[in-house]
């Protein structure tokens, strides 16, 4: 290398130092043979610079067994991943909205059977679009929305089509702003309650119960947690779960002490021309406001119970531990175990047997199901409805967050990075891992 | 077939000396004569790579050929126009090679500064006076105070992207200029292309003239010079000087109603649309979907364009662009017509910005800065080694398209997909699987 490349090639030195610090840091522990796998599993996405950093945690028997930080969570503010930076967990908000409903219901001020209409009275006023096809005549509802239906993701409700949506009534969600992913910084629409007064106005695209469509559903339940309790959804997440988990570091709105340890959001970066050899494919995310590194820092956005979060690895990982332990925290009972192991039994109705998640997520998502919040696993051959063949339990975030429940062999990881749309997802490997 | 072992450090002093380089460079041929072949089980491996993403459905089909002293040395093609369509994918499938056509219309303007019409440092506002005092806004930020540009911007800086315009930011623009031409529509086909030049000449440059590599809109500036000194439209010109005589009857700004059965479509992976949890072990990572390129479905590519964009534009087949990579990589010359002097070809793979160092090049190329260099209308990948020599030539298109001419031994091979944004970035392990097969006596 000659002189003219001296000035560059000490970035690329210096780079290359502080992957190696973060690697071999002093006061790290011996690194175990699961390490290990997990960072061979892991690490080529930071070699190969798809992203910038990752952390992951792992507990096995209630212990913390892996301990895994790479590159970087923030690149420009220097920022090291860790359990304690807060990442954008997105659609990991929905199982702990899931589970503040189902405290709800323990406490007799809801039922899952409720239909919406009791609490959003537009919701009996419904159409049904069938296949959200705006060519298709308009159907009146078969039967009323549930509660249940929002929570599996079957009342007939989509997303825009710049999350999952697929249909044409997709499209008008999108060119609405209806519950999308950069409203969370700056809604058109307004609060949670504006975003729910549009929605209404559209059909659905299949009727309750039909199909599973991911959706904006858990939006819809975050609101009827607003009238039911007449409290902002972020008071009501917070008094039902986060404060009983000791979830502090979870939050719609990060405290502007904590904005230090919030991790920057990253997207695809594309070359439209050939780059020898290895290059950068992540740049920041493009679409928040000025100054904002990533979401969860404006006020001008509208509380998201189907994405609105933000939390670290250190405290999804409390949430996770009361699942895998029963629904006990400390000597407390959090939710009673019947109740809570709703969570582990596939909510789908038998109309979807053999269906799963097929709609969204493609043939092999047949042998998915679905709880309130969480997906399910099964084992090979295995049948849905019997708890005992389900494998493992999981769900992710947009922004390529993941978590799984393993409860068979008492193992429970949670994977952060910030790359908006996912586009690494590893979770089958993970789980494997720790097995 | 003359070599291209060129030693781009000895050509690294100006104009004078660039003149002698190119004669070395044409009269270089110790490596064409020792190459005694190519090991097929080696090349073989590209076909494995390629297969191994067709088969998981990572990429829509794909055609690769690679050609040396006129004969394909390797050729495979793989899957249909369309999925599960029932055309082919061949020689003259037809791709959209968007910026593929830089370096053709360099070769434009080399053949008019050969033929007295154009000069390398000429003034772009000898053309369009309108860019005849520019400011520049550093790095493309416009919260920092703007420049005066200490220099015209020149002919050879549109050729190498040194002009100091950029692009949107869909396509790696730079800063908050990039977000000013996506807002002005820089480059759309809303208008002629003379008005778009108003419009750009109306941003600030995002570097000073010369200072750095910034990948951009030059070469559709470049595209509107020809068309003033030439009086015919782009397309007409290239037509007639390129196009025609070489027999690349499918290369055009537009697909012919008649050909367009067999144009490929456009694809991309779903999960890019799609901002969702995944399920694991789902193909939804990269199951791959029909898409529209700039919110234009395929319907609407192909059609006859507002104006012939020279950046972004062209059409072509893996047949018909390998016939220009022959003639350049031949010294200008193929079957008996010479389009260009040697002189002129060899301009191509000459380093025309030899006082930048790996800074001017870290933007755009990141850690491969190192080995990057810039020719006309080509960039130059140089050997790992740091002898300085090249290793190949190249440039690519959006849609997942590349072609390559060899540093060492002139040959020449084209690889062509259709993946929107482009994803694989295969270009580099192709030719070095082609290097690794080369068989030197």
């Amino acid at each position: 290398m000659s002189n003219r490349y001296s000035l560059l090639g000490s970035v690329f030195a210096l780079l290359l130092l502080v992957h190696v610090q973060v690697a071999t840091a002093e006061d790290a522990p011996v690194v175990s043979p699961m390490t290990q796998a997990y960072a061979q599993l892991l690490d080529p996405m930071i070699d190969e610079q798809l992203i910038p950093g990752y952390y992951l945690s792992v507990y096995k028997n209630g212990q913390q067994v892996v301990d895994l930080a790479r590159g970087f969570a923030d690149e420009e503010a220097s920022l090291l991943p860790s359990q304690d930076v807060l990442y954008f967990i997105a659609s990991m908000t929905k199982p702990i909205v899931s589970l503040a409903t189902l405290k709800l219901v323990e406490q007799g001020r809801l039922n899952l059977a409720d239909p919406v209409k009791k609490f959003i009275p537009e919701f009996s006023n419904l159409l049904v679009v069938p296949d959200g096809d705006l060519d298709n005549s308009s159907e009146e509802l078969l039967r009323d929305v549930t509660i249940h239906d929002l929570l599996t993701h079957t009342s007939g409700l989509t997303y825009s089509q710049d999350i999952t949506g697929r249909e044409e009534i997709a499209k008008v969600y999108a060119d609405l702003g209806i519950f999308s992913i950069d409203g969370l910084a700056e809604s058109k629409l307004g609060s949670l309650a504006d975003h729910i007064e549009q929605l209404v106005q559209l059909p659905l695209v299949f009727q309750p119960g039909e199909v599973f469509v991911y959706s904006v559903g858990i939006d819809v339940v975050g609101r009827v947690l607003e009238i039911v309790t007449g409290k902002p959804l972020d008071v009501v997440v917070n008094e039902l779960v986060l404060a009983p988990l000791d979830m502090t570091d979870t939050h719609f709105k990060v405290p502007e002490a904590k904005r230090t340890r919030l991790a920057a959001m990253y997207s695809p970066r594309v070359a439209t021309y050939p780059i020898p050899g290895v290059y950068r494919r992540y740049q920041p995310y493009q679409n928040l406001p000025k100054g904002q590194p990533n979401f969860g820092l404006s006020d001008s956005g509208y509380l998201s119970g189907g994405a609105g979060l933000v939390s670290t690895a250190r405290d999804y990982a409390k949430l996770l531990a009361v699942m895998s332990n029963g629904f006990r925290v400390g000597q407390q009972q959090f939710i009673s175990a019947q109740i809570g192991n709703k969570l582990f039994q596939n909510q789908l109705p038998a109309a979807l047997q053999g269906k799963g998640l097929v709609y969204n997520f493609g043939p092999s998502a047949s042998s998915t199901g679905f709880s309130y919040g969480l997906g399910i696993r099964l084992l090979a051959g295995g049948d849905l409805n019997r708890s005992d063949e389900h494998d493992y339990y999981f769900w992710a975030g947009a922004a390529n967050t993941g978590f799984w429940i393993d409860l068979k062999n008492d193992v429970y990881g949670i994977f952060m990075t910030q790359h908006l749309p996912t586009q690494y997802d590893r979770t089958a490997e993970m789980v494997e891992i720790a097995r | 077939m003359n070599s291209r072992n060129l030693n781009v450090a000895s050509c690294w002093s100006g104009i004078r000396t660039l003149i002698v380089c190119a004669l070395i460079g044409v009269s270089t041929q110790s490596l064409a004569t020792e190459t005694v072949g190519y090991d097929q089980a080696k090349l073989a491996e590209i076909k494995v790579l390629l297969d191994g993403l067709y088969e998981k459905g990572q990429i829509p089909n794909y055609a690769v050929e690679i050609r040396k002293d006129g004969e394909a040395i390797f050729s495979a093609y793989r899957g249909n126009t369309k999925l599960g369509g029932a055309v082919a994918v061949a020689p003259d499938t037809i791709f959209w090679v968007a910026s593929m056509g830089k370096p053709i219309v360099s070769s434009a303007v080399l053949k008019l500064i050969e033929d007295g019409v154009l000069g390398l440092e000429d003034p772009l506002s000898k053309y369009f006076p309108q860019f005849d005092s520019m400011v520049v806004a550093p790095m493309g930020d416009l919260d920092v105070p703007f420049e005066i540009a200490k220099k015209p911007i020149t002919i050879r800086n549109l050729l190498t992207h040194t002009s100091g315009f950029t692009y949107s930011p869909e396509v790696l623009g730079l800063g908050d200029v990039a977000y000013q031409y996506a807002e002005l529509g820089v480059m759309s086909q809303q208008v002629s292309l003379e008005e778009n030049l108003e419009l750009l000449a109306q941003i600030p440059l995002v570097a000073q003239p010369g200072d750095s590599f910034n990948y951009s809109v030059s070469v559709d500036v470049l595209g509107a010079i020809i068309e003033k000194v030439t009086g015919q439209r782009l397309g007409v010109y290239l037509d007639e000087v390129f196009f025609k005589p070489l027999g690349m009857n499918d290369t055009a700004f537009s697909v012919r109603p008649e050909a367009r059965k067999r144009f490929a479509r456009f694809y991309q992976p779903e999960s890019l649309r799609n901002p969702a949890p995944s399920i694991p072990g789902s193909e939804i990572e990269w199951h791959i979907v029909e898409t529209a390129p700039f919110g234009r479905p395929y319907d609407g590519w192909g059609q006859v364009p507002t104006f012939d964009s020279g950046g972004g534009g062209i059409y072509s087949t893996a047949q018909d662009f390998l016939k220009y990579a022959e003639m350049v990589a031949n010294g200008g010359e193929l079957n008996g017509v010479r389009y260009l002097s040697a002189e002129t070809a060899a301009i191509h793979f000459q380093d025309l910005m030899p006082e930048l160092g790996l800074e001017a090049f870290a933007v755009a190329f990141g850690e491969a800065a190192q080995y990057m260099k810039f020719g006309g209308g080509f960039g130059i990948k140089l050997q790992e080694d740091g002898s300085e020599k090249a290793d190949y030539y190249f440039w690519g298109g959006a849609a997942n398209t590349f072609f390559w001419i060899d540093g060492q031994d002139g040959n020449v091979g084209v690889f062509f997909t259709h993946i929107w944004p482009p994803r694989y970035n295969l270009s580099d392990q192709i030719e070095q699987l082609v290097d690794e097969a080369r068989i030197i006596k």
